[in-house]
C-alpha cells in the first residue's frame, strides 16, 4: 500500500511521543497532500537543530551558540542559580515565576539502580560554577520524588562544603484545591514546610 | 492467577512504553518478581507517586508468566522519605537483591530482613544495618559462612588469633599480614556491631559479596565516592559507609 518512501516516512513520525500509526498517517497525508512548503521547512529546521543545538557551557540548556539567552542576559541576577531537572521545568519556572536569577539544568536526577549519578547530572560542572565564588544562593527546584529529594540533598552538600545557601521549593497542596482530598505524602510534606505568618508574610 | 494484596517493595522501576512501568519487586510471600504497571505514568494514574522504592506497599496483580499485569498498588503506612548517605545506602541494598536474587527467587526470610534493613537505614548510624543485612543475604541464598568456626566448624575461632575467609571453605588460619583478627569475626558471628569491629567486617563481607557478584562491583557505591569528592568528604573512614567496589 506504501511506497518504500512513505513507509520509511511513517516510521520516522513514529519516533515522537504520543504518536501512533494512525497519527503518524494523518501527518503524512497532510504534508504529502496539503502543505508540501510546511513539510520542507519542518525537514530543515529539524536537521538545522539536530545539527547544531548542543547544551550551554554554563547551564546545560539546549542551545546552538555557546551561552543560552539567559547565561548570556547581563540583567540576570547572577547570584542566584535555581537548580532544575530538565529544561522543561526552566520553561516552566521562566514562564509562571518572576524568578530573575539563573539556571542549572541537571538533565534527570539522581537514580543509581539506573546508572544515573553525579557525573551523568553535570555535578562536577556544578560545583566549579559554584566554587566561581559569584553564587550566594542556590534554589534547589527537584521534583518531589524519592530521587528528586535525594538530588537535591546531594546538591545543598555541594552547596553547604562551599559555604554557600541552599534553599529548596516548597512542596504541598496545591493552589485552589481541598485539603480532604490531598494524598497523605503531599499533607505531611506541607506540615512539614509550613511557613510562619506575620505582618511580613501575610499577604 | 490472581493475587490479591500481598505486602511488597519495589526495587526499582523502568520505564516501559509511552505510560508504562516495569517494576521489579520483593514480595513477602511470593519473593523476587516483576511486574508490568500499565498506564502507571499517566498523570492522573491512580499509582502515580506510590510506585517509588523503599516505600512499602499492599500489591495485587494479575496474570502467569514472567511478567504479570498489575492491578493495585497501596502505601502501607507513612512513607519516610531517604535521605543524604542513607539514600545511597538503600539504593545499595536494592542492587544487592537485584544482583543476587533472580526473577522467581523466594529466598526464606529475605522480605522481613530487608524490611528491617530500610527501617535501620532511616536511623542513625547506618553502617551496622548495612552489615547485617549483607550477612543475612548471604544465608538466605544458601551462602553462609559458619563464621565463629574453623572450616565451617571443626574447631572454634579463638578471637585472639587471625583467619582468612574464603567463600567456598569459609574461616580459614593465617597470619596477621594476611588475616582478620578472631574477635572480629566472632563480632560478626554475634551481630556485635562494636565500631572497632566494623571496618574489618566491612573487609571480610566485601570479600565474600564480591565473590558471589563475580568480582563486579556496585553502581551505588562508586556513586557515593563521585558525590563524596565533590563534597570534600572523600577521606572518610572505611566505617562510615562502605560498599564492595571492584
Amino acid at each position: 500500500m506504501w511506497s518504500p518512501l512513505l513507509r520509511e516516512l511513517l516510521q520516522a513520525f513514529r519516533v515522537l511521543p504520543g504518536v501512533g500509526p494512525r497519527s503518524a498517517q494523518r501527518m503524512v497525508l497532510h504534508l504529502m497532500l496539503h502543505n508540501r512548503t510546511g513539510g520542507e521547512r519542518l525537514g530543515h529546521a529539524l536537521l538545522a537543530a539536530l545539527e547544531q543545538v548542543g547544551l550551554c557551557d554554563q547551564c546545560r540548556m539546549l542551545t546552538e551558540e555557546r551561552l543560552c539567552p539567559l547565561c548570556a542576559s547581563t540583567e540576570r541576577d547572577q547570584s542566584l542559580l535555581c537548580v532544575v531537572e530538565n529544561p522543561a521545568d526552566l520553561i516552566a519556572i521562566e514562564q509562571s515565576v518572576g524568578y530573575r536569577g539563573l539556571y542549572f539544568v541537571l538533565m534527570g536526577r539522581l537514580s543509581p539502580l539506573n546508572g544515573v549519578g553525579p557525573t551523568e547530572l553535570g555535578l562536577e560542572k556544578l560545583a566549579a560554577r559554584l566554587d566561581g565564588g559569584d553564587i550566594r544562593e542556590v534554589i534547589l527546584a527537584t521534583s518531589p520524588t524519592m530521587e528528586g529529594i535525594a538530588t537535591s540533598d546531594a546538591i545543598s552538600m555541594l552547596a553547604s562544603s562551599r559555604g554557600i545557601a541552599a534553599s529548596r521549593i516548597a512542596f504541598g497542596v496545591p493552589v485552589g484545591s481541598e485539603l480532604e482530598f490531598s494524598d497523605s505524602g503531599t499533607l505531611r510534606h506541607a506540615f512539614a514546610g509550613r511557613a510562619a505568618l506575620g505582618k511580613d508574610t501575610a499577604s | 492467577m490472581k493475587v490479591q494484596l500481598q505486602q511488597g517493595y519495589i526495587l526499582k522501576t523502568t520505564p516501559y512504553g509511552e505510560t508504562s512501568l516495569i517494576l521489579e519487586v520483593l514480595s513477602e510471600h511470593h519473593g523476587r518478581l516483576g511486574l508490568l504497571a500499565k498506564g502507571a505514568r499517566r498523570p492522573r494514574a491512580p499509582v502515580r507517586g506510590c510506585l517509588v522504592p523503599f516505600q512499602g506497599l499492599l500489591l495485587s496483580w494479575t496474570g502467569r508468566g514472567e511478567l504479570p499485569v498489575l492491578t493495585d498498588a497501596e502505601p502501607l503506612g507513612s512513607h519516610e522519605a531517604m535521605h543524604g548517605e542513607a539514600f545511597f545506602a538503600a539504593c545499595y541494598v536494592n542492587e544487592l537483591v537485584l544482583r543476587l536474587v533472580a526473577r522467581g527467587g523466594h529466598p526464606g526470610l529475605l522480605f522481613m530482613f530487608y524490611r528491617e534493613c530500610l527501617e535501620g537505614l532511616c536511623a542513625c548510624p547506618i553502617e551496622p544495618s548495612l552489615r547485617r543485612f549483607e550477612k543475612q543475604l548471604l544465608d538466605c541464598l544458601g551462602f553462609g559462612i559458619r563464621w565463629a568456626w574453623e572450616r565451617q566448624g571443626a574447631v572454634a575461632v579463638a578471637a585472639q588469633r587471625w583467619y582468612r575467609v574464603e567463600p567456598e571453605q569459609g574461616v580459614v588460619a593465617a597470619t596477621e599480614q594476611d588475616g582478620v583478627p578472631g574477635w572480629a569475626l566472632l563480632d560478626l558471628a554475634h551481630d556485635n556491631w562494636r565500631p572497632e569491629s566494623l571496618s574489618w567486617i566491612f573487609h571480610i563481607l566485601r570479600g565474600v559479596l564480591l565473590y558471589r557478584l563475580e568480582g563486579q562491583g556496585l553502581r551505588s557505591g562508586e556513586m557515593l565516592r563521585q558525590l563524596r569528592r565533590l563534597t570534600g568528604q572523600g577521606r572518610q573512614p572505611a566505617t562510615s559507609l562502605s560498599y564492595p567496589e571492584a
